[in-house]
C-alpha cells in the first residue's frame, strides 16, 4: 500500500516535469547531502545556500557548519563524508567516470573535523583522492579516517 | 565573507594549524591507508595503515605519531563517525535470456527498492547495467547502458522522481561470475540498483 501512495505522489512530480526528463541521466552533481543537524551553509559561486537532505552538491562547493552543525554527504563515487561542528570543507576538484570508475577528488579542510569513508575514486589510482589542510596534504588509499584541523 | 577568506588565506600561508589524522578499521573490518605527502613533491612522508593509528601533522617537516587510547579516540570521534551516511544498499535485478524483461524474482524486488528510497532522507538511486562476455566490449557497453535505461524507465514510470535517478553501464568489466571471453552467463546479465 505504501508503495502505491508514494507512486501517486511521485507520479504527479513526474508529470510536472518536461517530457525529455525521463530516460536520461539527469541526476547531475557530484553528491548529495544525506543528513543535517543544526545550521550549515553551502557557498557556491558567491551565493549562500541553505543545506538540507537531498541538496545536490557541485564541484567547487564550500560547506560551512556552525557551532553544533553537522552534515552527512554521499558522493557519486560512493565516498561518504561526515562534517563536524565549526567546519569548513571545499571540494576543489572532483571528476568521476561512472563507466570506468576512474576519477580525481580533492577536498580542502580549512577548519574543523571530517570523517571520510573513501569510494571508487580512491581505488582508481594511487592518490587520486587527496585531502588538503592548512598544514598537510594527504593521499587517500582506500580507508576510513578522520581529519581534524586544530 | 571577505574576512573569512582572509582568515583562510592566513591559515594556509602560515601553516600554524595542526592536523590530526586518525585511521579506523572499516565497516567490513578492512583497513586501507592514508599517506601524509610532501606538498611539493607528492612523496610519502608517513603512512597510516593500522586501526586507531594517529599522527599530528604540524607541517611537511614535522609529523608526530600520537598514542591516544582507543577509548579516548572513540569518545572524541563517536558522534562524528555516527554521522557518516549509511552505505548504499544494493539490489541486483536479473533478465530473462534474450529479453529485456526482468525475471519474476527480480520484479518482486522492485517494491523493496521503493521502500528503501522512502526510508532514506535525501535518497538518490544509481542504476548500473552489466553484460556477460558474449559480443565485443563496445557493443556490451551499449547493451549495459540499455539495460540500465530500461530499469530506470520502469522505476520512473512506477513513481520514482526522475531527478534522483542516474543510469550508467559498465559493459562486461565487472562480472559477478568471472568467465573467459564469449561466455554466456545468466549471473552477469544483470542490473545493479544502488539506493544511496
Amino acid at each position: 500500500m505504501q508503495v502505491k501512495i508514494i507512486s501517486a505522489a511521485a507520479l504527479a512530480v513526474v508529470l510536472a516535469l518536461p517530457a525529455h526528463g525521463a530516460g536520461l541521466s539527469i541526476a547531475g552533481g557530484i553528491g548529495r547531502v544525506k543528513s543535517v543537524t543544526g545550521t550549515a551553509m553551502v557557498y557556491r559561486a558567491g551565493q549562500k545556500l541553505p543545506v538540507y537532505p537531498g541538496l545536490v552538491l557541485e564541484k567547487g562547493d564550500s560547506l560551512a557548519t556552525s557551532k553544533g552543525g553537522r552534515v552527512g554527504i554521499t558522493f557519486s563515487d560512493n565516498s561518504r563524508f561526515a562534517a563536524g561542528p565549526n567546519s569548513r570543507i571545499s571540494i576543489t576538484d572532483y571528476s568521476f567516470d561512472d563507466t570506468s570508475h576512474v576519477g580525481t577528488f580533492t577536498a580542502v579542510v580549512t577548519k574543523g573535523a571530517v570523517a571520510i569513508v573513501s569510494g571508487y575514486i580512491a581505488k582508481s589510482a594511487v592518490d587520486a583522492m587527496k585531502v588538503r589542510t592548512p598544514g598537510a596534504l594527504l593521499g587517500v588509499r582506500g580507508t576510513y579516517f578522520v581529519v581534524d584541523v586544530k | 565573507m571577505k574576512q573569512a577568506a582572509l582568515f583562510t588565506l592566513l591559515l594556509l600561508s602560515t601553516g600554524c594549524a595542526r592536523t590530526n589524522v586518525t585511521v579506523f578499521s572499516g565497516e567490513n573490518g578492512d583497513i586501507g591507508s592514508v599517506a601524509v605527502l610532501d606538498p611539493k613533491s607528492g612523496a610519502d612522508i608517513a603512512i597510516l595503515n593500522h586501526p586507531n593509528q594517529q599522527v599530528r601533522v604540524n607541517n611537511a617537516h614535522s609529523v608526530v605519531a600520537k598514542s591516544s587510547s582507543v577509548k579516548a579516540l572513540n569518545t572524541r570521534y563517536a558522534s562524528l563517525l555516527a554521522d557518516i551516511p549509511e552505505p548504499p544498499k544494493l539490489f541486483v535485478l536479473y533478465f530473462r535470456e534474450g529479453s529485456t524483461g526482468l525475471i519474476d524474482q527480480s520484479s518482486a524486488l522492485v517494491p523493496e527498492v521503493f521502500e528503501e528510497v522512502r526510508r532514506r532522507p535525501g535518497a538518490d538511486v544509481q542504476i548500473v547495467g552489466h553484460t556477460d562476455t558474449v559480443g565485443d566490449g563496445t557493443a556490451n557497453d551499449e547493451l549495459s547502458r540499455q539495460r540500465a535505461a530500461i530499469v530506470q524507465t520502469l522505476l520512473v514510470s512506477m513513481g520514482l522522481k526522475p531527478d534522483i535517478v542516474r543510469a550508467t553501464g559498465r559493459g562486461e568489466r565487472d562480472p559477478l561470475e568471472p568467465t573467459g571471453d564469449d561466455v554466456a552467463s545468466v549471473f552477469n546479465r544483470r542490473v545493479e540498483v544502488f539506493v544511496k
